[in-house]
């Protein structure tokens, strides 16, 4: 079973992109209303915040660790920003401060995961739940927001559309992931990530400041959230913080793991992730399309995070006699 | 004698603190009309408790304005104590409260029947119980708010009306979570209604639990499924927002309409259905039902019935806004419930 | 003596800095965080949150305890072997759906009910292990996604059977009783789990399964090598946190009876909270239900009076994240740096002037005058021993000697060429004495007082003795028991040298220079042990004189010789016939001319006297220098002195060259020999004592009288 699966590692995301292709052909066939530019671009539309966001998952999954805090920083970052403008700050400055209250979250995560030691998994699962509360008891206060005014060009963001045809969301995930790909690609620091999510020691070993690059990690990631919350706020003129105790951060994941980036840090790339979310986004449109449920979707999407752990898990084996002490 | 010993006590009192110059003058002058004097004593160190499901959106916000206001106008206490959603934490705040006796417990009430215990519980302690908008099965001292099972009945109508003639016909209905009084009745009233309508057929029937992003995931859901729906029934401001905002992303505003029910904050509701994001709004007046809450403490505190002896309702009147008779007064702010307005 | 030095005198007596270290290495020290950290809390709440301790209070939080001590117990098996379950939310709202479906839409006895949910949380509890132990998938992810999956699967279920399942229109007064009732004021809820707690604490710490759990938790990979069914033993902790779970779940839908969508929601992350507090590890090894317990406590109550203080919504989330923060990364680093503070923290040097060290400088005209009389002494067994820190003869001429692997090894006369092991005792063989049996008595240390009969039997005598009243750590037991002689009427006295290190650190004793050591006495008449003298400097060497009331001991870090009166009109009373050796005395015996010999193990050096002065020295020492790297006193050369029960020096024998005999601890005189041990020494040194009488041995004069052949 093992070697079978190993013979195919090699090609995880061409696997995932060959199932992507069959699905797409199956659904075009099958499927009447799917084949149409407009359900395909919406298709896009529908997973490119999940995209965003994955992009900054990424980047942390690679350098072995992993942020649930996303969608809180996300959430209460934008949402403090507009709760400060629909209380009469100029945007510009309140989008400032969103912007560095996201920093210092992902600052202080990274502080947290190099400096204090506590797991990446645990201390921003804790951050996840005390940002929600600081969220909710200073920063928005109340459920949803609602930006009735007309925000102009910052508007266009969200529900713009470039040349008429794509939506902006569409267009900033593409920019996003390619200025991703050029920073983890041809950066000093993008190499440094790779080596600290392939071997951290070594890398300590090799006199790459591991802490203040784990600091950047959750920094950049925080950064990317904002920049996801901004373009989500824009498109549907609502800040919904109940999002921060929704389930959207292990879609995230789902995303990541699925494209094909292991968990176990050092490898994929953001090819992976564009793979990932054209997969679940063909997925979700699918099943919509065939008239699944909601609730069933949910379970759907469940099940195949756990097939894809458990074949992340076939192809890169735990070993009783090299796996680490108190990995969980 | 009862009256003269509270007099000349009072009398008393108002002298010590004019002595000392902590109370006006007025105060010490006013002379009594025969019940003023019983009116304002019956309100010092009374204890309200107040559960609400949420402090954190429009409805809470407003009723706790008017309390407020009233607290401070007639000098009880009023203590909030916020679950935030959870219903194990208001259960305990509940039973904190029941154990600490105040003399009136508000609540409202997420789930049909998680209280019902606890209400019967309170009364048994001999506190009097308003149950807030929620109502539970057991009858309290008094319940104001939505008479849930009309809002159902009329926002099935007015979505009929959207999709009469021309239209196909097919409506989704949002609903909160199942257990909710309000959608326990709501979509009870909307189905019975419905059936007077034989060329409305309910396509969806989900529960988007109060809950904007939810809503908004169900939403574009369903309107991927159905290219020709004609309208969302929804049963809540808050959380058909979503709704509407899927309808926008996909750029059917105009066409699929969203029909819901709200307590009238300017914000979640009348902005809403001035920018079209709503096509009809069964307004379940916040600012009245605030009011009356008010007036109903303020009632219980002077008469201080037996707990459940004559539980009496004010079911609060429906009103209908669409953006052709929305004005500039049909909603109210936090603000001007604070206000008195 | 300078003021400065009188202070500091007075400082180091008062003052028990010992302590410190003493409390640090305690087994309890984890869970005194915790308990101290509930002590806070209710001060904190009780002061400003009256009527917090009433009792109707308390038994509201009681009934919410005692449905999360279920779930946290069973997190508590799962974090033990070092895997973590975030299912627990889920599977808690599914279990409580469950059970209001079977009582309120299907009107089923609880005696099907409690069963049915109890399986259904284990099933869940079952996918979980299946994936996490036998499938090797991390434990975090895994039941995060299970987490998800069921939590869907609720709220599928909910939309279509939720009314049906909140309202019965029968009321079943048993299923009500569940969550209403009380026992003694006590919720049966908290009285089940109490019983339930006090069964899985049996389970983790009397029961194979529970050492099994602390293995796999501790070294996962160990556990596997030495054959543990590894992941059979993490799959069954997860079927243990679904049964409990769904135990905690059936109090509740009695309680509130709420089918509502945020049942249990965020459940897992105060439970991990809970656990976390409490002290148990992330990542394994560490755990029990008592730091369950307390955390879940802190954790009721905080939330608790969060809620009651009506603080604005998010608080008590800010708060809770915050605490579990806070509880997690100093459990991270009290686990990386608890054996590194306590090594540092334990040692704890005191003051200790030390009277003017003689002259020992040849021609200086000292009575320590060194010479070279031991420069050509015979030599025993050499390269064959390994620490004979203390040599005897028997009436045969046989010598004895103990060595580092724990055997008394028995040279045979009269050339000393063949030996044997005459017996294992095992620990390390200091001090011998023959009684008046002839049976060969043994101070081991690490292990007690131990004789060996003439049938080569190993017989304990003791190891252990009254436990002193204000001692922190528990002295009742021996660590180094070093040295002994038998009083004429069968009492056997023996020194341990110190009750804070082991014999394998008993350097470090040094350092701290304090009273650590005692004497005891053994009695064979009643097998009792009790000790006689306390607060001793490395005692050691016991020597009976021969008035039979007393005998004379050595206190090696304070470089002087007591004599003690155990008996007579002088009993109980201590002096000290020399006050100031030239270095650290260690073994003392008889000579044949009724003198005393005794062996300076290391001679003293200006500097460690000084250093003895400075314990703020030794201190920052300790803090700031490897192990390595420390001062210590020297023991590399030593010489033998011959003494007479006034304390007056007769006779010092060194070996000035160093090659043949540096460095002694014991010494034996039989028939006109010295033979010399030493603790570092490969052999046993042979030394002919001029004029002395050939007769005489130790054994035939002290026992003469009473030997029966």
């Amino acid at each position: 079973m093992q070697q079978v699966l190993r013979g195919v590692s090699l090609n995880q995301e061409q696997m995932v992109l060959a199932i992507s292709a069959v699905l797409f052909v199956l659904f075009s066939v099958a499927l009447e209303s799917f084949f149409q530019v407009s359900n395909l671009l919406s298709l896009l539309q529908n997973v490119s915040i999940l995209g965003i966001l994955a992009i900054g998952m990424s980047v942390v999954i690679i350098g072995r660790g992993i942020d649930l805090t996303m969608v809180a920083v996300m959430v209460f970052s934008v949402g403090w920003s507009f709760s400060m403008y629909l209380d009469g700050m100029a945007i510009g400055p309140a989008l400032a401060l969103g912007l560095l209250l996201a920093l210092a979250i992902g600052a202080v995560n990274g502080i947290l995961i190099a400096y204090v030691e506590i797991p990446a998994i645990f201390a921003t699962l804790a951050m996840a739940t005390a940002i929600s509360g600081l969220g909710r008891f200073a920063l928005v206060d109340t459920d949803t927001l609602f930006i009735t005014q007309d925000l102009g060009l910052l508007g266009q963001i969200g529900s713009g559309r470039l040349g008429a045809v794509v939506p902006m969301p569409v267009v900033l995930f593409l920019v996003l992931a390619c200025l991703a790909y050029v920073g983890l690609r041809f950066t000093r620091y993008g190499a440094f990530v790779y080596a600290i999510g392939d071997n951290y020691m070594a890398a300590r070993n090799n006199g790459i400041a591991n802490r203040p690059m784990t600091v950047l990690m959750y920094t950049v990631s925080a950064a990317i959230a904002f920049a996801a919350g901004l373009i989500m706020t824009t498109t549907v003129s609502t800040v919904n913080t109940k999002l921060a105790n929704s389930t959207m951060v292990y879609d995230i994941i789902l995303v990541v793991v699925i494209g094909g980036i292991g968990l176990s840090g050092g490898k994929g790339s953001i090819r992976n992730v564009l793979s990932g979310t054209i997969l679940i986004g063909l997925l979700l449109n699918g099943m919509t399309i065939m008239n699944i449920s909601y609730s069933v979707q949910s379970i759907i999407k469940a099940v195949i995070l756990l097939a894809a752990i458990i074949v992340d898990s076939m192809l890169n084996p735990r070993d009783e006699q090299t796996s680490q002490q108190g990995d969980i | 004698m009862e009256f003269g010993k509270l007099k000349t006590s009072l009398a008393l009192a108002t002298l010590l603190c004019g002595a000392v110059g902590v109370q006006s003058p007025a105060f010490a002058e006013r002379p009594d009309d025969g019940l003023y004097d019983l009116y304002e004593a019956a309100f010092e160190g009374k204890r309200v408790a107040f559960v609400p499901i949420s402090a954190g959106y429009d409805l809470t916000q407003g009723w706790i304005a008017a309390l407020e206001r009233d607290a401070e106008r007639l000098g009880y206490e009023l203590q909030i104590r916020d679950p935030n959603w959870n219903i194990d934490a208001g259960a305990q705040a509940l039973e904190q409260f029941i154990a600490e006796e105040p003399d009136i417990l508000i609540f409202q009430n997420n789930d049909m029947h998680a209280y019902t215990k606890l209400v019967q519980r309170a009364m048994r302690a001999g506190i009097n119980v308003i149950q807030m908008n929620l109502k539970t099965p057991v009858n309290s001292d008094a319940f104001i708010g939505g008479d849930w099972y009309k809002v159902g009945a009329d926002v099935a109508k007015e979505g009929a009306r959207m999709c009469g003639e021309g239209t196909s016909g097919k409506v989704a209905v949002l609903q909160g979570p199942v257990t909710s009084p309000p959608s326990l009745l709501g979509v009870a009233g909307i189905e019975d209604t419905l059936k007077d309508y034989p060329n409305i057929t309910i396509v969806a029937n989900q529960a988007a639990d109060w809950d904007a992003s939810k809503a908004h995931s169900i939403a574009s859901t369903i309107i991927k499924q159905h290219g020709d729906l004609c309208a969302f029934i929804g049963l809540w401001d808050n959380q058909d927002i979503g709704a509407a905002a899927a309808v926008r992303e996909a750029g059917l505003q105009g066409k699929i309409k969203v029909v819901t029910e709200g307590g009238g904050n300017q914000k979640s509701g009348c902005d809403n259905i001035s920018n079209g994001m709503f096509a009809s709004y069964v307004k379940v007046d916040t600012r009245d039902q605030a009011k009356q809450l008010a007036s109903v403490v303020e009632t219980l505190l002077q008469t201080d019935p037996e707990p459940g002896s004559a539980p009496f309702g004010l079911y609060t009147a429906n009103t209908l806004l669409t953006p052709e008779t929305v004005t500039a007064t049909s909603c109210w702010t936090v603000d001007q419930i604070q206000a008195g307005n | 003596m300078s003021a400065s030095e009188a202070f500091m005198r007075w400082r180091y007596r008062l003052i028990p800095d010992h302590v410190v270290g003493e409390i640090l290495s305690k087994n309890w020290i984890d869970n005194a965080i915790p308990i101290i950290f509930l002590g806070v809390a209710v001060a904190i709440f009780s002061t400003i949150l009256p009527g917090v301790m009433t009792t109707g209070s308390l038994a509201i939080l009681a009934r919410v305890l005692g449905e999360y001590l279920f779930i946290a117990m069973g997190m508590t098996l799962v974090l033990k072997a070092g895997g973590i379950d975030l299912s627990v939310g889920s599977n808690f709202a599914l279990c409580n759906f469950g059970a209001l479906y079977l009582v309120n839409a299907l009107g089923l006895p609880l005696i099907v009910v409690i069963p049915a949910v109890l399986f259904l949380g284990g099933l869940v509890g079952a996918v979980n292990g299946f994936l996490v132990g036998y499938l090797r998938l991390r434990a975090f992810l895994t039941t995060l996604v299970t987490l998800i999956l069921v939590r869907a699967i609720v709220e599928l279920l909910s939309l279509k059977y939720s009314v049906a399942a909140s309202y019965s229109t029968t009321p079943v007064p048993q299923w009500d009783f569940l969550g209403a009732a009380d026992i003694l004021g006590v919720p049966f809820s908290l009285v089940v789990a109490g019983v339930v707690a006090v069964a899985t604490h049996i389970l983790m710490t009397r029961m194979r399964f529970g050492w099994h759990l602390s293995a796999v938790g501790g070294s996962r990979r160990s556990a596997f090598n030495i054959g543990l069914p590894v992941k059979r033993i993490v799959a069954q902790t997860y079927i243990f946190s679904g049964v409990f779970t769904a135990a905690g779940a059936l109090f509740y839908a009695s309680r509130l009876g709420s089918t509502s969508g945020t049942v249990g929601v965020g459940l897992e992350i105060i439970i991990l909270t809970a656990a976390v507090l409490g002290g148990n590890s992330l990542g394994g090894g560490r755990g029990s239900v008592a730091k369950t317990v307390i955390g879940t406590m802190i954790v009721v109550l905080v939330s608790n009076a969060l809620i009651r203080m009506g603080l604005r919504t998010g608080a008590s989330e800010l708060v809770l994240g915050s605490i579990m923060l806070g509880a997690v990364a100093i459990d991270v680093k009290w686990m990386k740096n608890r054996l590194k503070v306590l090594n540092k923290a334990y040692v704890s040097p005191t003051f200790l002037s030390l009277p003017p060290n003689p002259e020992t400088r040849e021609g200086s005209g000292s009575v320590y005058e060194v010479n070279n009389k031991l420069g050509d002494v015979g030599v025993i067994g050499k390269g064959e021993l390994d620490g004979p820190e203390d040599v005897i003869l028997d009436e045969d001429d046989n010598l004895y000697c103990g060595s580092r692997h724990g055997d008394v090894v028995r040279f045979f006369a009269p050339d000393y060429t063949r030996h044997e092991v005459y017996a294992h005792i095992g620990g390390h063989p200091l001090g011998m004495a023959f009684n008046s049996d002839q049976e060969l008595v043994v101070c081991v240390g690490g292990m007690g007082l131990y004789k060996i009969t003439r049938d080569r039997e190993v017989v304990k005598l003791s190891d252990e003795t009254n436990r002193s009243l204000l001692s922190v750590i528990d002295d009742s037991r021996m660590r180094i028991a070093d040295d002994l002689d038998i009083a004429p009427d069968g009492r056997i006295f023996f020194s341990e040298a110190t009750i804070r290190y082991n014999t394998s650190e008993w350097m470090l004793d040094a350092i701290e220079a304090r009273g650590n050591g005692r004497l005891i006495c053994y009695d064979p008449r009643d097998g009792s042990s009790r000790t006689v003298l306390s607060n001793l400097k490395f005692p050691n060497g016991i020597c009976m004189t021969d008035d039979g009331e007393s005998f004379l001991f050595a206190q090696t870090w304070d470089c002087s010789i007591t004599r003690y009166w155990y008996d007579g009109p002088k009993k109980g009373r201590r002096e000290k016939i020399i006050p100031d050796l030239p270095g650290y005395p260690d073994n003392i015996n008889r000579a044949s001319d009724g003198h005393f010999w005794c062996g300076l193990v290391g001679m003293r050096s200006p500097t460690f006297d000084l250093a003895l002065r400075m314990p703020q020295y030794r201190k920052r020492m300790v803090y700031r220098v490897a192990a390595d790297e420390w001062m210590y006193p020297n023991m590399n050369f030593g010489c033998l002195i011959k003494f007479d029960i006034d304390g007056n020096i007769l006779e010092v024998l060194w070996d000035r060259e160093g090659a043949k005999h540096p460095s002694l601890t014991s010494i034996r005189e039989h028939k006109g020999k010295l033979y010399l041990g030493g603790l570092f020494n490969d052999r046993i040194g042979v030394y002919d004592i001029p004029g002395a009488d050939p007769t005489w041995t130790g054994i035939k004069h002290y026992w003469g009288g009473k030997k029966d052949g």
